[in-house]
């Protein structure tokens, strides 16, 4: 399997998004909204706040979660918040891609991600 | 509120940095090198001509306080804790393409056995992202 995330740094405000493929069913994102619940509202506790919106993307249908997070002003600088975020994203997606899989939801897009 | 807002300053606090352009940075240190190097060498030349008098404790009051000041610009100018744009710039790429992209090669799905992935950089995407692929290893 394969997966492919954006993410972007802008000094103390973290990006993070994943494209889910769009099934075309009225409602999906909804759907998608509720499957992710737990998934991301343990993301919310640390700060993130989620975003979804169904769009398409180089003749794709997707739908964008964008995921944005203020870190500390100090991030670049110091070494446990750069630990702590970097393992924060990585243990955000590694939920991402498990909840996905248990609801087969496509996550493997032929569009790249990124804003929108 | 406004971040500043409500608290003090904190040890590693970014309002405590010095944001000085890099050659500006480079005059102070080359600067402080020639007071070192001047008073030094003056110190040196009393004792060895065996000249005394006000001159020779004002020559090792200056190389003192030189020496000091050239320590101190430079832990505090070439430490990991020394910002300007350029080096804000190249500690973010680092932190996306070295410590995000090591944690995300430690992702597993026992589901389906992946015990890791392979973690490609897709290259700077848009103003200031990256977009990585994951490829399962196994």
């Amino acid at each position: 399997m394969s997966l492919r995330v954006w993410v972007g740094l802008n000094v103390r405000r973290l990006f993070v998004i994943y494209y889910v493929g769009h099934s075309g069913e009225t409602g999906f994102s909804k759907r998608v909204e509720e499957i992710f619940r737990f998934s991301l509202g343990g993301a919310q506790s640390v700060g993130y706040k989620a975003h979804f919106e169904d769009a398409v993307v180089d003749g794709e249908a997707i739908l964008s979660i964008w995921l944005t997070a203020p870190t500390d002003a100090d991030l670049l600088t110091n070494p446990s918040e750069k630990l702590f975020w970097a393992q924060d994203i990585a243990m955000m997606t590694e939920s991402y891609i498990r909840t996905a899989l248990r609801n087969d939801l496509k996550i493997n897009t032929r569009c790249l991600p990124g804003p929108l | 509120m406004a971040e500043s807002e409500g608290r003090g300053f904190g040890v590693a606090d970014s309002r405590l940095l010095i944001y000085l352009p890099g050659w500006a940075k480079w005059l102070s240190v080359v600067a402080l090198l020639v007071l070192v190097c001047a008073s030094v060498g003056s110190c040196l030349f009393f004792l060895t001509h065996q000249v005394h008098g006000d001159y020779i404790v004002f020559v090792i009051s200056i190389a003192q306080s030189s020496v000091a000041a050239l320590v101190f610009v430079i832990v505090l100018f070439f430490s990991r804790r020394d910002a300007n744009i350029g080096t804000l710039i190249r500690q973010s790429d680092e932190f996306l393409r070295k410590h995000l992209r090591d944690a995300l090669a430690r992702i597993t799905v026992p589901s389906l056995g992946v015990t890791g992935f392979q973690v490609r950089d897709g290259g700077s995407k848009d103003i200031l992202g990256i977009y990585f692929c994951l490829s399962q290893i196994n």
